[in-house]
């Protein structure tokens, strides 16, 4: 024995003296409610309540500040589908060339897919550069590459937006110096699109970098070495050992620049206010113009956030479901 | 300090319609070292955390003393576990981790809590680590942190969740030692969960023998190895593993004998008594079973009075004090230990005997026919293997 | 701890992040009306309390999920109940975990602008909307738009470095870690 007095016989005499908390004899069923209830309340009331509102909103004629109209049914998603604004395709056989397409999803499709395709592949590449840098530099790197991920998305907008601008554009100067004719920027619907993707490309593709980086970190050095003894070559042990150990982090990568982009706003409207016309207003802010700006239509633009929440958790939730994040 | 009984104890797991511990009852007397061993997945470790009672028994009875504890907390249980991760708290010194359970569960003093920590580490020679931190310490460093936070509190009972399977070879047969010695001297009741067959021949007082959720056998270390109560535990205790092979009772010239059932390679003669004694008739499908120990090899079939078999030497694997030897008796590999003076090349051919005496046999359903007979001399000298080398 | 539906709940929980705000503003919006708060900063305050919970659910589960199971057991053996060890040894262990999330949090909502271009007007104003105001169709306000950008980039910059090991993990929601 360790020669000291009987442990046991003090062990359960503590517990008058303590806490109100650590003298319940809570049991884990309870427990596991109490602490569930509060989240689960918040949690209703940020997805159930909203998600079943909406769906109740966009049956009626709705204005946002006075109210409830007449029930309409399926009027809303109907006037949606029938909104230029919304989609738009004119084909006429006799010219099959001039055809028109265009309208929220349109863009919407064309600027998520450019956007986040060319942030993947250029975050894949950026990663990969950064791994193979020496422990002196990567630090240093890692830091650069992140910063433009860090600055506030309306500051990024505005930076570029006074960079691109006709007269006293930093960019347009240094682009004459070196004998380019600058683009027109925001002026051709183009153009437009192809300048909102380029700055949310600079802003983003540090989120893909960071992410690819930590996969590429996790891959043991082991699988390289086995890949080189076997004799592989380059391209095979990019193929092989590379893009397996971090698939998984690209489609994680992958769902956060989807959802971010099904909701990208501040850069859009700030640099090209989403025009020329309504050559780059995404659903996002076709959304936020119906409701929000003007008559406050909450019953057409209720419709349009039903299909926007049903295409954004359903193509992200189906990425998370197939990788397993959820484990 | 106390004794520990489960009786009838059943843990399934309703999600999984899985039975993980099947109707056990053992009883572990006060003071006693009690080693639950079995393959993983055999439900060894479920069993010992129901006694802790971070598990709840489905059925069945647990008690600590004379307190039946089924709905205690594992805080009102008094006992004390040690986890196989060690579990320190990562954000406490050793010192804190140590006296973590007197601080929160005892109104002892901060000056008597000190106390004890400090005579703890004096016990496990910890003493000059008690202001590190876990991430400091090696890995059998924090296995003694670990066994000190078990043995200051003097509970009713120490738990063992297989706490050497993380460290190196060496470390596990020194640490092995040391807590047999912490365990004999304090003469707490303990629990040891292990899937090493050779931790629980060697620390435990008496060993359960665990398999599919069900207890298999329970019984001192010699009596277990010696005479195993059915196939599995035979095969499960011992390393290397006992010789085993399917036969057949096979009836030739009036006499009976075993005949190995898949290829006919080997037929061994049965005496008339063994027949009687139990109860073979032919065509009734027996396991052979025999310890490396016990079968004996020589160069020539002459150096044997009894009967011998042909094989070819596979393997020759020198242990220092002995030789394996693999064997391959028509598709059958056998493994016998022999002296080391004893070495055969591979390829050569070789006999191996062994004596009535030292075989084990069991029925089909594995259950034990006959153990290997101990009180005859000629199996406790095993010298005459290498007879004519 | 058992919880039944486990799985179920938390993909329910990672789907309310994954809807954009906007359509999630509508409906509050007209209950906000309702209620009488209209525009303003307490809506604003709540719509942002709301979005970023689940945020923080994930980030938080992700470190717990870390920990060991046999750290709490270890605690609850030794004399805790639940909510101890939750306390003296679950939650000081997940303390980086806690402000990592917390960080995340105040982040996002420094930067949004979406929200608060409705719901923020004149001196209710958010920095974002600030910012872009000093930037008129014809005229810049250089002064006042140096300022305005200095004061919005520096503190998520300064935050994000201070947390730099967990900024994937949190920007990730946890299921990458950093």
């Amino acid at each position: 024995m360790l020669g000291l007095s009987a442990v046991s016989e003090r062990y359960r005499k503590r517990r008058d003296g303590q806490p109100l908390l650590n003298r319940l004899e809570v049991s884990d069923s309870t427990l596991r409610w109490i602490f569930m209830l509060p989240s689960i309340a918040v949690l209703a009331f940020i997805s159930i309540f909203p998600l079943v509102r909406a769906v109740w909103m966009s049956l009626h004629d709705w204005n946002l500040t006075s109210g409830k109209g007449a029930f309409v049914g399926f009027g809303n998603y109907a006037r949606l589908l029938n909104d230029p604004e919304f989609f738009r395709f004119e084909f006429d056989p006799s010219q099959p060339l001039e055809f028109v397409l265009s309208g929220s999803v349109v863009h919407q499709a064309v600027y998520t897919g450019f956007s986040v395709t060319i942030q993947l592949v250029l975050g894949v590449a950026l990663a990969m550069y950064l791994f193979s840098l020496s422990e002196r530099w990567q630090p240093i790197f890692r830091t650069i590459f992140v910063l433009p991920m860090l600055v506030t998305p309306i500051a990024t907008a505005l930076m570029w937006r006074l960079m691109i601008d006709g007269s006293i554009g930093v960019l347009n100067f240094m682009l004459e110096a070196v004998g380019i004719a600058p683009p027109a920027w925001t002026s051709s619907p183009v153009m437009a699109m192809v300048t909102v993707i380029m700055v949310s490309v600079w802003q983003w593709t540090p989120l893909v970098i960071l992410i690819v980086f930590a996969g590429l970190l996790s891959i043991p050095e082991s699988r390289y070495e086995a890949a080189r003894v076997d004799g592989a070559p380059r391209w095979a042990i990019f193929r092989h050992v590379t893009l397996p150990g971090i698939k998984y982090m690209i489609a994680i990568a992958l769902v956060f620049r989807l959802m971010r982009s099904f909701r990208a706003f501040p850069i859009i409207e700030t640099i090209t206010s989403h025009g020329p016309g309504t050559s780059t207003q995404i659903m996002n802010i076709q959304l936020y113009r119906t409701v929000f700006v003007g008559t406050g239509d909450a019953g057409l633009g209720a419709a349009l956030g039903i299909v926007l929440i049903v295409l954004t958790v359903g193509i992200c939730m189906s990425i998370v479901r197939r990788v397993g994040m959820m484990q | 300090m106390a004794q520990i009984a489960l009786n009838h104890v059943t843990k399934e797991y309703s999600g999984a319609d899985i039975v993980a511990v099947d109707d056990v009852s053992l009883e572990i007397d006060d003071g006693e070292f009690l080693v639950l061993v079995g393959p993983s997945g055999c439900g060894k470790s479920t069993t010992l955390r129901t006694v802790a009672g971070l598990e709840t028994a489905t059925e069945g009875d647990v008690s600590i003393g004379s307190t039946r504890v089924n709905g205690l907390e594992p805080r009102d249980r008094d006992v004390a576990m040690v986890f196989q991760n060690y579990a320190l708290y990562p954000h406490m010194n050793v010192r804190h981790n140590i006296g973590f359970g007197l601080r929160l569960a005892t109104d002892m003093s901060k000056g008597e809590i000190e106390d004890r920590v400090e005579e703890a580490a004096g016990l496990l020679e910890i003493t000059d680590l008690l202001d590190q931190k876990p991430k400091a310490l090696s890995g059998g460093q924090q296995q003694r942190v670990a066994l000190g936070r078990a043995i200051v509190r003097e509970p009713q009972a120490f738990l063992f969740d297989e706490p050497l399977s993380n460290l190196d070879a060496r470390l596990r047969k020194q640490m092995r030692t040391e807590i047999a010695r912490i365990q004999e001297q304090l003469d707490v009741t303990s629990i040891y969960v292990t899937h090493d067959q050779e931790e629980a021949m060697t620390m435990g007082d008496r060993i359960a023998v665990m398999n599919d959720g069900k207890l298999q056998q329970v019984g001192r270390p010699n009596e277990v190895y010696n005479d195993p109560a059915n196939r599995f535990v035979a095969g499960f205790i011992g390393s290397p593993s006992m010789n085993m092979l399917e036969s057949e009772v096979a009836e030739s010239d009036g006499n009976a004998e075993l005949q190995s059932a898949e290829d006919g390679a080997l037929t061994y003669a049965l005496s008339a008594e063994m027949t009687d004694e139990y109860a073979l008739t032919p065509g009734d499908r027996v396991t052979i079973g025999a310890r490396p120990e016990d079968v004996r090899v020589a160069v020539s079939p002459d150096a044997f009075d009894s009967q011998s078999h042909e094989t070819t030497v596979d393997v020759v694997e020198p242990l220092g004090s002995d030789n394996l030897l693999y064997l391959s008796l028509g598709e059958t590999t056998w493994t016998a230990r022999v002296p080391p003076s004893f070495e055969p090349s591979t390829g050569e051919s070789a006999y191996l005997s062994f004596p009535p005496e030292a075989l084990h046999l069991f029925d089909e359903r594995g259950e034990t026919l006959k153990s290997r007979d101990l009180t005859d001399p000629l199996t406790t000298s095993r010298v005459t293997a290498a007879g004519t080398d | 701890m058992d919880v039944p539906r486990k799985t179920d709940v938390g993909f329910w929980i990672l789907s309310t992040r994954m809807a954009p705000p906007l359509a999630i503003l509508i409906p509050l919006v007209g209950f906000y009306f309702t209620v009488g708060i209209g525009q303003g900063l307490v809506g604003l305050t709540v719509t942002h309390l709301l979005i970023t919970l689940p945020l923080i659910i994930w980030i938080v589960k992700g470190f717990i999920d870390e920990l060991p199971d046999s750290l709490e057991e270890s605690a609850m053996v030794d004399g805790c109940n639940r909510i101890q060890a939750l306390r003296t040894v679950v939650f000081p262990l997940v303390a980086p975990g806690v402000a990592a999330a917390a960080f995340i949090a105040f982040i996002f909502s420094w930067n949004n602008y979406v929200l608060a271009l409705y719901l923020t007007t004149g001196a209710s104003s958010t920095l974002p909307i600030a910012v872009s105001n000093s930037v008129g169709t014809y005229s810049i306000q250089w002064g006042q738009l140096g300022a305005a950008v200095i004061v919005t980039i520096l503190p998520p910059i300064v935050l994000s470095l201070l947390i730099r090991n967990y900024l994937v993990a949190g920007m990730t929601m946890g299921a990458v870690k950093g």
